[in-house]
């Protein structure tokens, strides 16, 4: 019998606060980190807001480290891993090394440093301006390369990049190595930080990224909502602490959530464009609930993957009804992007975040924005308030460009 | 004409943003790998950083034989000079 493996610790740099207790009182308050984007001139885009993080120093973390050798999403996840390794209690130097392991998700890797050196080059033509530090920086691992390094874990060390998935992969990877025996204690998560001018303008020139809201970036974000028009790019880092359920009585630690199922799949549709019918979102969230040998009528909440697109909330509505029929309407969604924006590879870790802190705390954060419900995406329980509930189980979607899905599966332990 | 006073203090001051070590203790003798701690990736920084300044063009060669600080800066001046 494979594994039970359960989440004990929890790090995490948000636009609305980083630690879990900032994080969770501003999610729980309904705060929204949207902004007029400041890192750079915007006023030639279309779309002018984003959820950036403000005032993050990594020497207030790491007080040694170098900032020059690490991108700003690898910052992030450094700096979430620290907090996650001190909120699970785990003695690392006690531990065989090998017996940890990293697996992180990030879409894009190092572009705030990385992108002005291609820039920089095309305008100058001079390639010995191109910083030595280009390559270790801009690589999506470098943010596992560098958690690896500075706490000496030694166990499989992997990153996974499927856009706005990764994470939630990151964490499903993470669960079946533990599952399997590769490694007894797994830091999972992801980083991302690509508000950067030219990622910035690519997801303008696809058309969506939200632009009726430039003058009230706090209302930008709208799942569900018949307003939205698109989503929000975010920044930020969630790292989970995860490890056999064993392992965490041993060490007589305090356990959030168990993660019960995970599932992978592709829609083998198209690289942006969610297949319509939801049959493979439902294949997605299906497979994960067998996995997790979880009945359906057991779902209470559902983070959803919604990213406020006139698309992908519907199909991704359509398919929890076609999965879970007359049960889905008893089933609390919410949308954690409206908080801190779409982090893209980060999205998956700060949703799963959210589960676990939803799961151990019995309280579902709102899903602000939502004040004109459209029909298309409407469900009973989609509300703009705290919600309490004692949840037996939750389901988390993350769904990327290049037709991929995750969802994962969290029970409370008892 | 460059002064090499100058040169050094660009040296140490290149070489203290990325080590932990403050410009006051870096001397002429002081060993770059053995008593700095210049691995080669800091290495290659540094060599960055002292193209970038001095607009030269470090050879790999040539970095081989950055022995101490003052193998450096007479490299520099010498560098220096040589593209007046």
């Amino acid at each position: 019998m494979s594994k039970r493996v359960v989440i004990t610790g929890i790090g995490i740099v948000s636009p609305v606060g980083s630690g879990k207790d900032d994080f969770w009182k501003a999610a729980l308050a309904g705060k929204c980190g949207v902004r007029r984007i400041t890192s750079f001139d915007i006023s030639n885009y279309r779309s002018q807001v984003a959820a950036e993080t403000p005032n993050f120093d990594l020497h207030d973390y790491f007080p040694d480290q170098k900032p020059n050798r690490l991108d700003r999403f690898a910052q992030f996840s450094l700096a979430a891993t620290k907090m996650a390794i001190e909120d699970s209690g785990l003695n690392l130097t006690s531990k065989d090394p090998y017996q940890v392991g990293v697996c992180m998700g990030s879409g894009m890797g190092g572009m705030v440093m990385g992108e002005p050196q291609l820039t920089d080059l095309i305008h100058t033509g001079l390639p010995g301006k191109v910083n030595p530090n280009f390559i270790p920086i801009v690589t999506p691992n470098s943010a596992s390369g560098q958690i690896a390094i500075n706490f000496n874990v030694k166990g499989p060390n992997i990153t996974i990049s499927t856009a706005c998935s990764s994470s939630a992969h990151a964490i499903g990877h993470a669960v079946d190595l533990i599952r399997w025996g590769k490694a007894e204690v797994m830091i999972a998560g992801g980083g991302e930080s690509c508000i950067t001018p030219a990622v910035f303008a690519g997801f303008c020139s696809l058309r969506t990224l939200s632009t009726h809201f430039n003058d009230r970036p706090e209302r930008a974000f709208r799942p569900f909502d018949r307003q939205r028009d698109g989503f929000v790019m975010g920044e930020g880092a969630g790292v989970l602490i995860i490890e056999s359920l064993e392992h965490a009585l041993k060490r007589k630690v305090q356990i959030y959530a168990e993660i019960v199922g995970y599932a992978s799949t592709s829609e083998a549709s198209h690289m942006v464009i969610p297949e319509q019918s939801g049959k493979e979102m439902v294949k997605t969230m299906e497979l994960a609930l067998a996995d997790a040998k979880v009945p359906l009528e057991d779902v209470d909440y559902i983070n959803a993957h919604a990213t406020s697109t006139p698309i992908g909330d519907p199909v991704e509505i359509k398919a929890i009804k076609l999965l879970f029929r007359h049960h889905a309407h008893k089933i609390v969604i919410n949308a954690t992007k409206a908080v801190v924006g779409h982090t893209i590879g980060a999205a998956g870790a700060i949703a799963a975040i959210v589960c676990a802190l939803s799961i151990k705390t019995g309280l579902i954060h709102p899903n602000i924005n939502y004040e004109d419900p459209d029909p298309a995406c409407a469900m009973d329980l989609i509300l703009q308030k705290v919600v309490e509930k004692k949840i037996k189980a939750a389901l988390l979607n993350s769904f990327g460009f290049g037709s991929n899905n995750a969802t994962l599966v969290f029970r409370r332990y008892e | 004409m460059i002064q090499k006073s100058e040169i050094e203090t660009k040296i140490k001051s290149a070489l203290s943003g990325f080590l932990k070590v403050e410009p006051s203790k870096i001397k002429g003798n002081s060993l770059l790998r053995e008593e700095l701690g210049l691995d080669s990736m800091d290495t290659i920084e540094l060599v960055f950083e002292l193209e970038d300044n001095f607009n030269i063009q470090i050879s790999d060669d040539d970095i081989m034989g950055f022995k101490t600080m003052d193998d450096v800066v007479e490299y520099i001046v010498k560098m220096t000079n040589e593209n007046k």
